[in-house]
């Protein structure tokens, strides 16, 4: 087992997502991924517009939330890592707003910790 | 109750609504149209119809500017040639079958407006039950488009050459000069300001100058969406409040346009409910519509677009056409709405 | 694009607009309907012309309001007269609902711990303002008007009443104007908050200063002398508003935490229904509202929600509000008044900074407090209308004179002050964006 953390942070206000990733980089987080995911309740409840169908159709964006995945040294760094978002981001006590997590990486490659 | 007691009810209502009518796991019975029940009951207060009749033209004037921003040229001809072959064929064949079967049940000029009404299809219904044929969905979001083409195409066969190119003259105006001032705003985010300006006074223009509010608006958001660079952020001003709006809409066009209550109403309504609902189950069995035949369920209810067509003869022809059309045709587009969402809900 | 360009194809836009405007009412003339159409008509064109002009404002770095306020001058029943009176009044309506929504705002931009710091600075500016400018502008006209022919008032206790009530006019401020101009400035520090505190303090004491004496000059007219009980009902009647208030900002606080949808609707409907109430039940609304906004920016967190929505759809509001005020301004051309308005506007520009620099070297303020921020307290509108309207009234006689005149003051003030608290505002550097 090594010390190093993922740290994942899902964050639903996705027009905030430069705000978070410039505050990782500023905490000396550099390395990231970010993916597009869709909320459960978003796929199940799909907002059908009224007048505007065509162009939804053809456009078809749905709004995603963002998922944030980091592979950080420790748990410091974790702890830095969601100080450093919620000043950003605000407090993910509210609903809705996101959740952050870590998770233990038993072993790993292709990155020099 | 005075006016704007009365506004600020309505507001507070299509906040319920919102979250009452849309958000709900289960299509609501009537399709989203609930508002224009209980505005048809609030009609029963009395209210002072002049005042608040203007307030309708602004509205119909920004369902006409949203629905017209869409018809951006590369959109259009991102459909094929066929597809629109067999919505021309379809629109026709229903149009004229159901104008034919009206003109029985109502004056002439009024069967025609109505025809023209029951055109749309809801895309509201249609996409809760079939989202995953996009065939079925754009047919059902194009009719908005070839309604207003058949109500333009009536508007010129009824006008004689000084009124028809006086309104292409108030069109070219407006389009021209929103486009002008859109462009040059300064400040992105007032966009919606100036926006309800605009509607504001090119609707109300239109209901001084006795045009269709529907139309010029129209034909203004074709304009801007092909011609102003800010056409997105203008789309998305306006589609923000979709539903708070519509709802408002909605209370609004049930109270101006109040109730009748008389037997021959009722069976007059019925008829051209049966004789709808009977025609498009027949007409969906046709394979040249490209269409599983048991869609006609999803596809009977006429959506909020007929009310706006509905709504947009009456401020505009409305002297012209027999009394109490309007109450009758709201009645017809409701009982559609009850059946489309009843049946669908029992198969589902 | 090039800025000058920009501006001309704004003005010629105001133009376009304002031609089709008055092409359409022309041809209103085969409409019957047209009585009921004609203030939604009214009010497509008044947004539209003064966003544009509020634009062309702010390209010449005025205070967009003037540009809202100039256009519904111009376009207003006073000048051009493109825009009848009785459209002006029906959109009255629009008025009351955004004067409560300003109040609200106002509120929320006060905060507790800013509040507490400049405590000192605060009082001592109120205080100076209400020694200084009521009794400087009472006295001076006092005498002008006692011993010159200029107005021909009946006799000494006119003019004492009119000097009075000058006085009372003087003091008051602009809470609209001045919070519109913070909100367009996006300023946000310790003078923004010293003149917001001090602006809103000022209100509630002219409030009280106004009904107090009121009932003094009534008193001189029938003889008798202010009753104890009188005092009591004006207090109880403020305390009464402040508690509404309250209560209207817990309902607030309640609703961003549970409902939370639309809010920027829900903030102009929640002003609108405080209004409705405050008519009913008779309080003082604006204060009303003010504590609200108050209570929710400081005894919960959902103070920034409300700004928010607040931000989103202020623009509407003060473009409406401050284009129909505009409109309703007037100038009276009386050589007299002239002289009045003139001599009025210079006094109490010069007392009101005299009196603002003087309150905040007692209180040991900053230099920019000491030197700009009178520019702050120019702007006359608001409760000063609302008190002409009684005062018109209630005196027959001068009552009407003194409206006239004040009008015209309110209008110059009105001009000059969003200008002079803009270019205050950008010298304390407290301005993000000017």
């Amino acid at each position: 087992m090594t010390k190093a953390k993922l740290f994942v942070c899902i964050i639903s206000h996705e027009k905030r997502i430069e705000d978070v990733l410039e505050a990782l980089l500023d905490a000396g987080i550099s390395r990231a991924s970010i993916m597009d995911v869709r909320g459960m309740l978003e796929y199940l409840a799909d907002e059908i517009p009224l007048f505007a169908g065509f162009r939804s159709l053809i456009e078809d964006n749905s709004k995603t939330n963002k998922m944030i995945i980091s592979v950080v040294e420790n748990d410091e760094q974790v702890r830095m890592a969601f100080d450093v978002i919620e000043e950003v981001y605000g407090s993910f006590q509210e609903t809705n707003s996101g959740i952050m997590f870590s998770l233990d990486i038993a072993d790993i490659r292709g990155l020099k910790l | 109750m005075s006016p704007k007691q009365l506004l600020i009810l309505f507001i507070v209502l299509s906040y319920t609504g919102v979250v009452l009518i849309y958000r709900r796991k289960k299509i609501s019975l009537l399709g989203g149209m609930e508002y224009l029940l209980v505005g048809l009951l609030f009609s029963l207060v009395s209210v002072d119809q002049a005042l608040l009749k203007p307030l309708l033209y602004a509205f119909i004037g920004w369902i006409g500017l949203l629905t017209g921003m869409q018809m951006k040229v590369e959109y259009v001809s991102r459909l094929d040639r066929s597809f629109y072959g067999r919505v021309f064929v379809y629109t026709l064949v229903f149009f004229c079958l159901v104008f034919a079967f009206l003109s029985i049940v109502v004056a002439p000029v009024t069967a025609l407006y109505m025809a023209i009404g029951l055109l749309p299809v809801s895309y509201l219904v249609v996409a809760r039950y079939c989202k995953e044929n996009r065939y079925v969905l754009f047919f059902a979001s194009i009719m908005p488009f070839v309604a207003v083409a058949y109500l333009f195409f009536v508007t010129v066969f009824q006008s004689d050459g000084y009124t028809l190119s006086f309104f292409f003259l108030i069109i070219a105006c407006f389009a021209i000069i929103a486009r002008f001032i859109i462009t040059n705003i300064d400040d992105k985010r007032s966009i919606e300001l100036i926006l309800i300006g605009l509607i504001i006074l090119i609707s109300e223009s239109c209901a001084v100058l006795n045009c269709s509010a529907l139309l010029v608006t129209f034909a203004v958001g074709m304009y801007l969406a092909n011609f102003c660079p800010l056409d997105d952020v203008v789309f998305i001003a306006l589609y923000k409040d979709e539903k708070p709006l519509y709802s408002i809409f909605l209370l609004l066009v049930g109270m101006l346009a109040g109730m009748q209550a008389s037997f021959t109403f009722f069976l007059q309504g019925m008829a051209v409910v049966v004789f709808v609902a009977g025609l498009k189950y027949v007409l969906f069995k046709i394979p040249f519509f490209n269409m599983p035949p048991h869609y006609h369920r999803y596809m009977q209810a006429p959506g909020g677009f007929a009310v706006t067509i509905g709504v947009d003869s009456w401020l505009n022809q409305g002297v012209g056409l027999q009394t109490g059309w309007f109450s009758l045709f709201l009645f017809i587009v409701l009982m559609l709405q009850f059946i489309s969402v009843f049946i669908s809900r029992s198969y589902e | 694009m090039n800025k000058l360009f920009r501006l001309f194809l704004n003005a010629l836009n105001i133009v376009l607009i304002t031609l089709v405007y008055r092409l359409v009412i022309g041809a209103s003339f085969f409409n019957d309907q047209f009585v009921f159409i004609s203030p939604y008509l009214t009010l497509g064109f008044l947004i539209t012309a003064a966003y544009i002009a509020g634009s062309i404002a702010r390209h010449f770095g005025l205070p967009s309001l003037t540009g809202y306020l100039l256009a519904g001058l111009l376009f207003g029943p006073h000048l051009l007269g493109l825009i009848p009176q009785q459209d002006i009044q029906a959109l009255e309506l629009i008025n009351a609902l955004a004067l409560s929504f300003i109040a609200i705002t106002a509120g929320g931009e006060l905060r507790l711990a800013s509040l507490k710091n400049n405590f000192r600075s605060i009082i001592s500016i109120t205080l100076s303002h209400t020694l200084l400018i009521f009794n400087g502008i009472a006295l001076l006209f006092f005498c002008v008007l006692y011993y010159t022919p200029l107005l021909a008032l009946p006799d000494t206790v006119a003019v004492l009443s009119f000097s009075l009530l000058l006085g009372v006019i003087a003091l008051a401020n602009s809470p609209s104007t001045t919070i519109a101009v913070i909100t367009e400035c996006k300023s946000k520090g310790d003078f923004t908050d010293i003149v917001l505190s001090v602006t809103m303090l000022k209100d509630t004491i002219v409030l009280v200063l106004f009904s107090v004496i009121i009932a003094f000059i009534s008193g001189m007219y029938t003889g008798s002398t202010i009753s104890l009980p009188l005092l009591f009902e004006i207090m109880r009647h403020l305390v009464v508003s402040v508690v509404a208030g309250f209560v209207m900002g817990v309902l607030l606080i309640l609703f961003f935490k549970y409902i939370d949808r639309n809010i920027s609707i829900f903030v102009i409907i929640a002003s609108y229904l405080a209004h409705e109430f405050a008519h009913v039940v008779g309080l003082e609304h604006l204060l009303m509202c003010l504590i609200a906004g108050f209570t929710v920016q400081n005894l919960s967190r959902q103070g920034p929600r409300m700004i928010e929505a607040i931000e989103n759809s202020h623009l509407p509001i003060y473009v409406v509000f401050f284009s129909i005020a505009g409109a309703g301004l007037n100038f009276n051309y009386s050589q007299a008044s002239v002289i009045m308005v003139l001599l009025f506007v210079g006094a109490r520009t010069l007392i009101v900074f005299g009196s603002t620099y003087a309150g905040a070297a007692y209180a040991d303020a900053p230099a920019k407090i000491k030197k700009h921020s009178w520019t702050a307290y120019i702007a006359n509108a608001g409760l000063a209308l609302s008190m002409l309207i009684i005062i018109d009234e209630t005196f027959d006689g001068w009552g009407a004179v003194f409206k006239s005149i004040m009008l015209s003051v309110i209008a110059v003030n009105q001009i000059i002050g969003p200008i002079l608290f803009k270019f205050g505002l950008g010298k304390t550097g407290e301005a993000r964006k000017l």
